[in-house]
């Protein structure tokens, strides 16, 4: 088993696996940046993942299905900020309500095309190519690990670093984290923190987009329906036990990611594959509460400590 | 009228405008899309009720979210987001199939065993998230979502491991036992007392939250809870109880349904009641006495789009989507707001008129 | 001449739940100075301020800046016009580093990216120039409160401020960390800015400050030279009361001792404990009033003795028992009602009837309910009683609470709190911010409970209120009791103002007689 699990075809595996809960990941660390809880990426996936297919199939330009498909992720993300912050929304209803309504959007729009409601297996939809990285593909093990992969598994890591700079080197992430922070703060140096979380809002729908790319245009080759099960949720728990930071985030993805793997892997032993199947999500919910009762004490430490500081001086 | 009344008045003007706006939509795109726009309206429209099988079809619908919103308001109205519904209806689904093969034999005390079963088992695995949140500050949405999926997996390791029946071609479980599921009340459908069961619980829960002082402070809590913990109210035990009941009705839900229209134990995935069960109590205002109207409505468009995706070339899911945008508008504040401000402030207006008089 | 940097000419505002909170206020400032606008809380100070700042708007009147009528709709208007402000509660982003939060919104570029670099030079070029001791690159998290305040300073200053608006900057402050505040105001000044420091402590305006403008009740009470009045003068100016009101009532028959304090420690801010050894006892038949300036432990004694905070050290008898370690059912069980100060948040729900605020505290008890059920025709029939004896103006006992106005809100709350079975009032602010006719009836209310032999504790920073109000006084300063009056008639009004702005303290014997057993 050790074996199997050091084995380069695996650790590739959990690169794969990976990629869409890091998009989604992303996705949920920039809406809540800007103070909005952000659960409509599984919607958003599922949207983007059908548009991609869909355009790629019509016009037969892979680029042109992947330019489709994140614009109807920014489309999703503006819906959802449209009856969030302008019409004043409750955040759980309007992110319940928009999956429902993607759940059954992405069915209806697929049959409309396809005349099916299952996949798109009947359209000569294209899928984003793997890369396989010069140099680094002749080193042994490595080059078998980390090259040959999907086009958006290196982006997801450019991704990262993309947000990473965007949150902390640029103008618009200071103000990010200004308004979702503290959004008054934020106003009284004349900000208008709506603008703020809408704009943040597209950019999460956008990297949502591409996780939901990933698994129609490269992890399969069609769209099917409910396809993304549950990984725009489990990137929302990655998120959480991030903290806030973007590469502990992006950790705590790549946790999920060998969770998912492992499951895959250890079905091969006699191992029932449904207890299996629970790994990643019964991971979510220790690693949650752990990350969590970990928060409480550090404050509760933090308050005491400030006591003992505040009396030390006194003395 | 009293201000009271303006406000009720105006949450049924802007239910039934979003109903209406809604309903415009759906019309327009089956127009759009299909080649018999007549036909699939009509399907639509009056179908539900074109004959006693369709008919009962709606009120099949109808139990499983009826009990599944319930839970939700319940869960909901203490101003808590637990998503639990959705893994207690399929847990509750199969803890109740399970109880009735062990058994195996048929009869009332069975059918109330496995009804009985099934529910405190998943009463008691809502109360899971919720005392997570409580203790650790755990977030509930996330921790309740992952635990519907958890649930799936393990039933569907107790459904592959211990009830099932690999005699048949199919994954599911053994057939329930003779008499062990609930006796069909309206001949030609599959109406069966479960139909009893669901309205004994909105009469059950409606008086539980409006008339006794434990539902009546559940509901302070929801609307005020630092002024619920300066009245002397035990917020925690008020929250666990909540997720208790909820959970509770969402697995009775899941029981009533496998014991009333299966042979078997055939879930393979989550059925989507516990999502229903919220977008329903949204429309109801995550008010009990509400949910049965509610739950019809949509039992009734449900049934009315299926009709029209098995007889015109209409598929069911524009329905499933315009509900949800239909959802959108009701719990928007901001939908017609500037009409309840109109409609406060000539009240008020109206109110001084009177007092000088 | 000296010329007048701002001028704010008959200023009038009134909030949307009718209280009138600027009343043809004239303030002016010359360019130049340490301007002092002096009040007690709830005088206007802050909603004047914030007009000036754009974060409110002024019902009339006109603001001139530098001799030009100017209209100022928002802070980035205010900024614009050389006016900065450092408020009571900072706006800084926590998780941001000092320089970050100095930029905000007019970061320093290079290419896309700030330029954090120049940012941070920026700021320590800045902090220097006005001797300000910051490390710029340090998160506002870590930062003592004193240093938060440099920051939120520089800040104003980063955006071009010439006029400095401080709302009660010492408030937060140790007395070093107050020194060296007022070092670098008076260097600020010295460099040709314009500050207005609002306060209400006496001696800090004394040492700082060269004019002031004192505000009471919403309405100026002229302007005075620092240098020229007396502390005396000013404290009266300030605590004074415009028209005094008698409350008609008999003397007090003080019993048995009700509530009874023993050495309460609570909490530390701004390196003190908040509470500091606090003992006293309320006894039935009496109203036992907490005068001092609001900020100095009161809020945190209330909710300590009605169980909404946890207490640290010392103990809370009430009616005989020991309930240090009780919760809000067991003090309400043992017959206390209360009056929260925040009427809004505590004292009722506004999404909930007028029934339903009625009940909440007593809603398992057998008279609403009929056959274990709670009976419509049960509560309605309690609460109307209610409604009437208590005058509550609504359309209907369902009406939500938040339809409500002010006065008839908080004659909801004190409908429920002091009816029933009741051993013990505890009043907090219990008139503040409502019309005259409401605040009357709620004293008389108490006034009878009280001959009715129960304990009331009163907690008001209404001058009036407390000294016609209660049979006995205590004050506290600084999260002690610095003085008791066992009869409040003895007190004069100038006397209560010296020992609540903290110039004077009786000695411990004094004190001690509050406790009794």
């Amino acid at each position: 088993m050790i074996q199997l699990i050091l084995s380069s075809q695996f650790l590739f595996g959990v690169l794969r696996l990976t990629t869409p809960i890091i998009f989604a990941t992303l996705s949920c660390l920039i809406a809540k940046k800007a103070g909005v809880r952000n659960i409509t990426i599984e919607g958003t996936m599922l949207c983007s993942a059908l548009g991609g297919v869909a355009v790629s199939a019509w016009t037969q330009n892979v680029w042109m299905g992947l330019l489709a498909g994140m614009a109807v992720g920014v489309g999703v993300g503006l819906f959802l900020g449209y009856f969030h912050i302008i019409m004043d929304t409750d955040i759980w209803l309007t992110g319940i309500a928009i999956n429902q309504f993607a759940n059954g959007l992405t069915v209806f729009v697929m049959f409309l095309i396809t005349g099916d409601k299952g996949s798109t297996s009947s359209l000569p939809s294209l899928t984003i190519p793997n890369v396989h990285l010069p140099l680094i593909e002749k080193i042994p093990i490595i080059g078998q690990i980390v090259s040959g992969q999907s086009l958006l598994t290196y982006l997801a890591v450019v991704l990262l670093l993309v947000i990473y700079i965007l949150l902390y080197k640029t103008p618009l992430g200071l103000r990010i984290r200004a308004v979702g922070e503290y959004a008054l703060a934020a106003e009284s140096v004349g900000e208008n923190a709506d603008r703020i979380k809408l704009i943040a809002l597209g950019i999460s729908g956008l990297c949502a987009s591409f996780g939901g790319m990933f698994m129609s245009m490269s992890y399969s080759s069609r769209f099917a329906r409910d396809m993304v099960a549950g990984r725009g949720f489990i990137g929302i728990a990655a998120e959480s036990m991030g903290g806030g930071r973007p590469m502990a985030a992006a950790a705590a993805a790549l946790f999920f990611g060998v969770a998912d793997s492992l499951a895959n892997i250890l079905q091969s032993f006699s191992i029932p594959s449904e207890l299996l199947m629970a790994i990643p999500y019964l991971a979510t919910i220790v690693g949650l509460v752990v990350y969590s009762a970990k928060k409480q004490k550090d404050e509760q430490r933090c308050i005491q400590q400030n006591i003992r500081n505040e009396t030390d001086d006194k003395s | 009228m009293n201000s009271r009344q303006v406000n009720e008045m105006f949450q049924i003007i802007k239910t039934m405008l979003a109903i209406l706006v809604a309903m415009v939509f759906a019309f327009l795109f089956i127009v759009l899309i299909s080649n018999e726009p007549l036909a699939a309206l009509k399907a639509f429209l009056v179908g539900p009720f074109s004959s006693m099988r369709r008919f009962g079809n709606l009120i099949e619908f109808f139990i499983p979210v009826c009990f599944t919103a319930l839970g939700a308001c319940i869960i909901f109205s203490i101003g808590q987001c637990s998503v639990i519904g959705e893994g207690a209806v399929f847990f509750g689904g199969l803890i109740a199939a399970w109880i009735s093969i062990k058994m195996g034999t048929g009869g009332m005390a069975v059918q109330l065993a496995a009804l009985l079963g099934a529910a405190l088992v998943c009463g008691l695995i809502a109360m899971i998230p919720m005392h997570l949140k409580l203790k650790y500050n755990a977030d509930l949405f996330v921790d309740s979502l992952m635990l519907n999926y958890v649930l799936l997996y393990m039933g569907t390791f107790i459904l592959n491991y211990s009830i099932r029946d690999s005699e048949i071609g199919m994954t599911a479980s053994y057939a329930l036992p003779e008499g062990s599921t609930l006796p069909v009340l309206v001949q030609k459908t599959q109406i069966t007392t479960a139909l009893l069961l669901a309205v004994a619980a909105v009469i059950l829960v409606v008086i539980f939250m409006e008339k006794t002082s434990v539902g009546y402070q559940m509901r302070m809590v929801g609307l005020n809870e630092k002024f619920a913990r300066y009245s002397g109210m035990s917020v925690g035990k008020l929250c666990m109880l909540s997720a208790f009941l909820g959970g509770l009705l969402s697995g009775a839900g899941g029981a009533v349904e496998i014991l009333g229209r299966y042979e078997r134990f055939q879930w393979l995935g989550l059925p989507g009641f516990g999502w229903d069960g919220i977008l329903i109590a949204t429309i109801a205002g995550f008010k009990a006495r509400n949910v049965p109207i509610a739950a019809l409505f949509i039992a009734y468009i449900r049934t009315g789009a299926d009709i029209m995706n098995r007889t015109c070339d209409v598929p069911s899911e524009l329905i499933i989507a315009i509900q949800s945008l239909l959802i959108l508008m009701i719990a928007s504040r901001g939908f017609l707001s500037k009409l309840h401000q109109r409609l406060i402030v000539q009240h008020v207006k109206s109110n001084a008129a009177e007092s000088e008089v | 001449m000296e010329e007048l940097i701002l001028e704010m000419k008959q200023i009038t505002k009134i909030y949307g739940n009718g209280v009138l909170a600027n009343e043809k206020v004239d303030f002016s400032v010359k360019k130049g100075e340490i301007h002092a606008l002096m009040g007690e809380n709830g005088a206007g100070k802050s909603t004047l301020m914030k007009m000036l700042f754009g974060i409110e708007h002024p019902d009339e009147g006109e603001i001139f800046i530098g001799g030009k009528k100017v209209q100022i709709k928002s802070p980035t208007d205010a900024l614009n016009l050389g006016i900065g402000m450092v408020h009571q509660h900072f706006m800084l982003v926590d998780s941001l580093t000092v320089a970050e939060n100095m930029v905000l919104r007019c970061e320093p570029k290079r290419g896309l990216f700030i330029d954090m670099g120049k940012a941070v030079s920026e700021a320590e070029h800045i902090a220097k120039k006005y001797n300000f001791q910051i490390d710029a690159k340090a998160a506002v998290s870590t930062l003592p409160v004193g240093m938060k305040q440099r920051v939120e300073i520089l800040k104003a200053l980063y955006r071009g401020a010439e006029i400095l608006i401080l709302d009660e900057p010492t408030a937060v402050l140790t007395p070093q960390e107050t020194e060296e505040l007022f070092r670098q105001l008076k260097k600020l000044r010295d460099n040709g800015h314009t500050i207005i420091f609002i306060s209400h402590k006496i001696r800090e305006i004394k040492e700082l400050c060269d004019r002031i403008t004192i505000l009471r009740n919403g309405q100026s009470k002229g302007v005075y030279d620092v240098t020229e009045a007396s502390v005396e003068e000013l404290s009266a100016l300030v605590v004074g009361r415009d028209n005094v009101k008698k409350i008609e009532k008999s003397k007090a028959v003080p019993g048995e001792t009700m509530l009874c304090v023993k050495n309460l420690c609570y909490g530390y801010a701004r390196k003190k404990r908040i509470l500091n050894g606090v003992s006293f006892s309320v006894r039935r038949g009496e109203i036992l009033g907490i005068a001092g300036v609001e900020g100095n432990g009161q809020r945190e004694l209330i909710e300590i003795i009605t169980q909404l905070r946890r207490n640290e050290k010392g103990e809370l008898w009430l009616d005989g028992q020991n309930i240090s370690a009780g919760n809000v059912k067991q003090f309400r069980d043992l017959g206390s009602g209360y009056i929260p100060q925040d009427r809004l948040t505590y004292g009722a729900s506004t999404g909930a009837s007028i029934e339903e605020n009625l009940i909440s505290a007593s809603s398992g008890e057998k008279k609403y309910h009929n056959r274990g059920l709670l009976s419509a025709a049960r509560i309605r029939a309690y609460t109307a009683q209610l409604i009437r004896e208590f005058q509550i103006k609504c359309d209907s006992p369902r009406t939500n609470v938040g339809m409500l106005s002010g006065g008839n809100i908080q004659k909801v709350v004190v409908a429920r709190e002091l009816t029933g079975d009741r051993n013990l009032i505890i009043a907090d602010q219990p008139t503040r911010g409502i019309d005259i006719k409401t605040a009357a009836f709620i004293h008389q209310r108490l006034i009878a409970l009280r001959d009715e032999g129960k304990a009331v504790l009163l907690v008001s920073a209404d001058l009036n209120e407390i000294m016609e109000l209660s049979d006995s006084l205590i004050v506290m300063h600084e999260g002690k009791i610095t003085a008791y009056f066992p009869d409040a008639e003895m007190v004069t009004e100038q006397e209560l103002g010296r020992y609540m702005l903290g110039l004077d303290r009786q000695d411990e014997e004094q004190i001690k007689e509050v406790c009794y057993e």
